[in-house]
């Protein structure tokens, strides 16, 4: 019998109160030796036959993926043992060295992250909200990239628009319009500077956004954007204009950005930190950061 | 005060059912409740994938051990009976639920199964105090009756 059955189920509690800590580089601590040596020993348990083999669904909540694995609970002291190699590929890490991992493990390894087991219900539960782990910094871009240039995938109301903008010069704008759940939109702009405007967008899919907008004092555009996988592209054509593209391409921990605008920005990624190399307007610059707020890959480093 | 008097009057009969029919209508819910409830009647199952299944301990008093297996069933003159042990991976095999308590239970097919094929999966219900010595049985012998509730379901393989 199970010991861990005739207990309640532990709830989830979020740790508020212990500050994120970030620094994600390995290095040997004692509680690692002591995690081997439970691992070590619980080996032959498993091999006797002393453990119970579970199919445990493990769900990284911040991306929704989910695996189900062939976990041991180990008895008698209930240490779940999770297979490392397809929980490192859930989560979007390198293969790991063992066969086994535990949730003391994962906590241990990424501070920043909420493991939670419920042993009723045969999950496991990862939260990642400060986006430390590979497969969450992923998503968060590939995001990024599908919102960049478009309607946010957030906009999903139907519903006309209007707003009305001033400052001190007494110029004014004002914007009206109808969106319809963010795939299409109608805008209208009268600006006492500059004249009337109106443009129309389309986004059928979050990959793919079209726009065409004209004006009294300013040329017809037709803009575009796709994010597709790994690849963001933004293509713009003007009246009496050349065609500018903006595009970025994501390889792994690298992300490279250039724009017909002479503009160039190389981002590499790392375990915690970013480095960032850019070029605009013939200068170029640098900039290392550390810590949990990622770089943005579409921005040359700005020294003022 | 006394509006309506007649109804009383006129149907005396019908008045002496209606505790017999509350009685009945209470023991029919509780049971279906006790007997129905604990485990889905029919899971769906791939070849090579997983099944999910719960089961519930609807006593509010007792705590039960359940044991989960999953075999062959034939159905003959209406009779339900089963046959050899699947090999599966039935997660967990055996556990401990408390008054309204749910498991989640998993299965995984170890062997090929043809598609359209109907398995039993049999959940037996025991009570968990069975394991604990009955009061007084060290100075003498003790009759003790144990309810064992056994439940076979039905798990189409897809």
């Amino acid at each position: 019998m199970t010991p861990w059955s005739a207990g309640p189920t532990p709830r989830y509690r979020p740790r508020a109160d212990r500050p994120p800590r970030v620094n994600l580089a390995p290095r040997f601590r004692p509680r690692a030796a002591v995690l081997v040596t439970v691992l070590l020993l619980s080996a032959p348990a498993v091999a006797r036959g002393q453990a119970d083999t579970l199919l445990v669904d493990v769900i990284l909540a911040t991306t929704s993926q989910h695996v189900v694995v062939e976990a041991v609970l180990t008895t008698p002291d209930s240490t779940l043992l999770l297979p490392a190699r397809d929980v490192a590929a859930l989560l979007g890490l390198d293969a790991p060295p063992t066969a086994w991992t535990t949730v003391a493990e994962l906590r241990r390894r990424f501070p920043p992250i909420e493991v939670a087991w419920y042993p009723r219900e045969l999950r496991v539960v990862v939260d990642d909200p400060l986006g430390v782990l590979p497969a969450t910094r992923r998503l968060t871009e590939q995001r990024q990239r599908q919102a960049r240039g478009a309607p946010g995938p957030t906009v999903t109301r139907s519903g006309p628009f209007l707003a009305f903008a001033g400052d001190e010069r007494q110029h004014h704008v004002t914007d009206v319009g109808y969106s319809w759940r963010g795939r299409v939109a109608v805008q209208g702009r009268y600006a006492s500077a500059s004249g009337s405007a109106w443009a129309v967008s389309l986004a059928p899919t979050p990959t793919v956004f079209l726009a065409y907008s004209d004006g009294e004092r300013r040329p017809a555009t037709v803009s575009g954007r796709l994010a597709v996988g790994p690849l963001w592209l933004a293509p713009t054509w003007q009246e009496r204009g050349p065609v500018g593209v903006d595009g970025l391409v994501a390889l792994g921990r690298v992300r490279l950005f250039a724009s017909t605008r002479d503009v160039f920005v190389l981002t590499i990624t790392g375990r915690g930190g970013d480095l960032q190399l850019g070029r605009s307007a013939g200068r170029t610059s640098a900039r290392v950061s550390w810590g949990p707020l990622p770089a943005s890959p579409f921005s040359v480093p700005f020294v003022p | 005060m006394i509006a309506r008097p007649g109804i009383f009057v006129r149907s005396p009969a019908g008045l002496r059912w209606w505790p017999a029919f509350l009685l009945a209508a209470g023991l029919w819910a509780t049971l279906a409740t006790v007997l129905l409830g604990q485990v889905p009647s029919t899971v769906d199952l791939r070849n090579g994938r997983v099944a999910s299944t719960i089961i519930r301990n609807p006593s509010p008093v007792e705590t039960l051990t359940v044991a989960v297996e999953l075999r062959e069933r034939f159905v003959a003159g209406g009779r339900v009976t089963v046959g050899r042990a699947i090999d599966a991976l039935v997660s967990p095999a055996r556990f401990t639920l408390a008054p309204g308590e749910v498991q989640t239970v998993r299965l995984r097919l170890r062997e090929p199964v043809a598609p359209g094929t109907v398995l039993g999966l049999v959940t037996t219900f025991a009570p968990a105090s069975v394991d604990a010595a009955a009061p007084g049985s060290d100075t003498a012998p003790v009759a003790r009756l144990v309810l064992v509730t056994r439940l076979i379901t039905k798990v189409v393989v897809r």
